[in-house]
């Protein structure tokens, strides 16, 4: 009896202990627990980099409200610094047999498993999300279990440039064009088709084909957002077999694509487009002809019209047009150790002025790739061995600031939230 | 002659304040009286604050090397004190502040979204596990 009352109490007593700590931890949690004004947890989400901001958008409901936000994605958008996207070909597994890894399916047969050396992390093929928008596949599908490139991107921070991924692969070859964050690939399963992928986010969307085109270089694909009505329109270029260019244009909000007069001046001979096309000053900008050529062409993103622009010099293998501050920039190699720099005042006759002129280090094989869309940098890569440099315009100095093996074609980007869709369908995927 | 600012915090103490310091605040410079109580901001907090506007009243030129070197160590507190920092600096209205102390936080979530980085990678990896235990059953 004695022994089942202080059991009791004591087990009472153990009860109100517990009770009274978890009391005071409750306490002090609450005292930690500070409420910041909303506006304030905007402006802190702002900061993040896109990648973190992904991630936070699943903290709790008052942060995925803030993200998911149109006004607030494009608030960081504009804050946010360019970097280069690209595609790393997967290195072929090696075949060795000792290195041989046996799988088991099934069925119980077994089959022989290739070691992917570059698999650090899993990459998810960005084809398998056309497949299943909804949840992530098991077993993978057979067309898709070897990935061809990965995608990566190189960001400019503190002098230096750094490799960043997203764990995504796919099979096309090509990067067509980029936006705002979105970016334009080869659809390697619908010939000729492309599809939109933000790698952030990882939201992709197949676009309906559109003309098809037997040759690589005899088509262009151009990407810009109006500024008149904010949808995204993908510009489709190309030539025919006796060189005259027709043009298609689909906005993303309709997906599908129309049929829009394309230049009208005339012939732009076999050789095709080089390069995919400049985002500048409401319009995109080709480049027609590797050597020689005299002028830009150039598509106003809202009206939809064509202008054929001079350039203020001809243009030879290792210049380039390229956005800076918002307008079109031609950077040209006048000498050794001479770069200048024109900016186009207007597309209707205004004509360029010289803005700049890089008199340092500048070798004659750096072509430039980019400006930094905060900082100003202009990011260069020598043609010779695939070293990147910026050049500052405040301090005018080149400085070298890294080197990828290879020379993957690069395009400028931003890392960012941006989606195709409209404000009121979910993007909580 | 400047004028003098009375700041009153939330239980009740009173920081006195010169002009220059004061109207770092937009809350203070668009208020009539001179005296300002600030609700919800402790002593302690607000002192913090009153601290910094004199720092930053004293040098105009927030490019400064050493003002930076300040500006860091401030930040650089615990979390709950930068919450309710950032809430009386968003009250005053101190906008380099408020910068200031909102970049700490994003950097603070910067750091810790990267460790919470490898946790999130096992959901993706379902086929990598399944061979992983397939191995570890010997085949």
């Amino acid at each position: 009896m004695m022994v089942t009352r202080s059991k009791s109490s004591g087990l009472l007593k153990l009860v109100e202990e517990r009770l009274l700590k978890k009391k005071t931890e409750e306490e002090k949690k609450e005292a930690q627990i500070s409420y910041i004004p909303k506006d304030c947890i905007s402006n802190i989400l702002a900061r993040l980099p896109a990648d973190s901001l992904q991630r936070s958008r699943f903290v709790c409901k008052p942060w995925y409200n803030v993200v998911k936000n149109p006004k607030f994605i494009h608030a960081h958008l504009q804050r946010s610094e360019s970097v280069l996207i690209f595609l790393t070909p997967n290195v072929k597994e090696s075949l060795h047999p000792i290195s041989k890894k046996i799988k088991v399916g099934e069925n119980g047969r077994s089959y022989p498993m290739a070691s992917n050396l570059q698999e650090k992390q899993n990459k998810i093929p960005v084809e398998s999300k056309l497949f299943y928008p909804n949840s992530i596949p098991i077993f993978g599908h057979p067309a898709l279990n070897s990935p061809k490139n990965f995608i990566q991107f190189l960001e400019f921070k503190n002098g230096k440039s750094d490799i960043g991924e997203y764990g995504l692969s796919c099979l096309g070859n090509n990067i067509r064009a980029t936006c705002n964050g979105l970016i334009l690939l080869d659809n390697k399963l619908k010939k000729g088709g492309v599809i939109v992928l933000n790698p952030v986010t990882k939201k992709v969307i197949a676009l309906p084909v559109g003309t098809l085109c037997r040759l690589l270089h005899q088509e262009s694909y151009g990407f810009a957002l109006s500024d008149v009505t904010g949808e995204y329109k993908v510009v489709h270029l190309f030539l025919d077999q006796l060189g005259f260019a027709g043009c298609e244009i689909l906005s993303l909000n309709k997906k599908a694509w129309r049929e829009i007069s394309g230049p009208s001046f005339g012939r732009f001979g076999i050789n095709g487009f080089g390069f995919a096309p400049v985002s500048a000053a409401g319009a995109l900008h080709w480049i027609l002809h590797f050597n020689g050529s005299n002028y830009v062409v150039s598509m106003e993103v809202d009206k939809e019209k064509f202008h054929q622009i001079p350039l203020p010099k001809s243009f030879r293998t290792h210049d380039r047009i390229i956005e800076i501050g918002g307008s079109l920039g031609f950077v040209i190699h006048e000498d050794v150790n001479h770069i200048d720099i024109w900016i186009l005042k207007g597309l209707s006759g205004e004509g360029w002025t010289k803005q700049h002129s890089i008199t340092v280090d500048s070798k004659i094989d750096m072509v430039p790739l980019c400006s930094l869309r905060i900082k100003g940098d202009i990011i260069f890569r020598r043609y010779k061995d695939g070293s990147f440099y910026a050049y500052d315009f405040q301090q005018q100095q080149m400085t070298e600031i890294g080197k990828i093996n290879g020379l993957p074609r690069c395009l400028p980007h931003v890392n960012s939230l941006v989606t195709w869709m409209q404000a009121s369908e979910d993007i909580f995927d | 002659m400047s004028r003098v600012f009375k700041l009153k915090s939330s239980d009740n103490e009173t920081f006195e304040v010169e002009e220059a310091a004061a109207l770092l605040s937009e809350t203070i410079k668009s208020s009539s009286s001179t005296e300002i109580t600030v609700p919800n901001v402790k002593a302690e907090i607000l002192g913090k604050v009153v601290e910094w506007c004199n720092k930053h009243a004293e040098s105009e030129d927030t490019k400064d090397q050493l003002i930076k070197e300040w500006d860091a160590e401030f930040v650089s507190v615990d979390q709950h004190v930068l919450f309710k920092l950032i809430t009386a600096a968003d009250y005053l209205q101190i906008k380099e502040l408020v910068d200031q102390l909102t970049q700490r936080v994003g950097d603070m979530i910067k750091a810790k979204t990267l460790k919470t980085v490898e946790m999130t990678y096992p959901t993706f990896n379902v086929e990598r596990e399944v061979q992983e235990e397939l191995k570890s059953l010997g085949f």
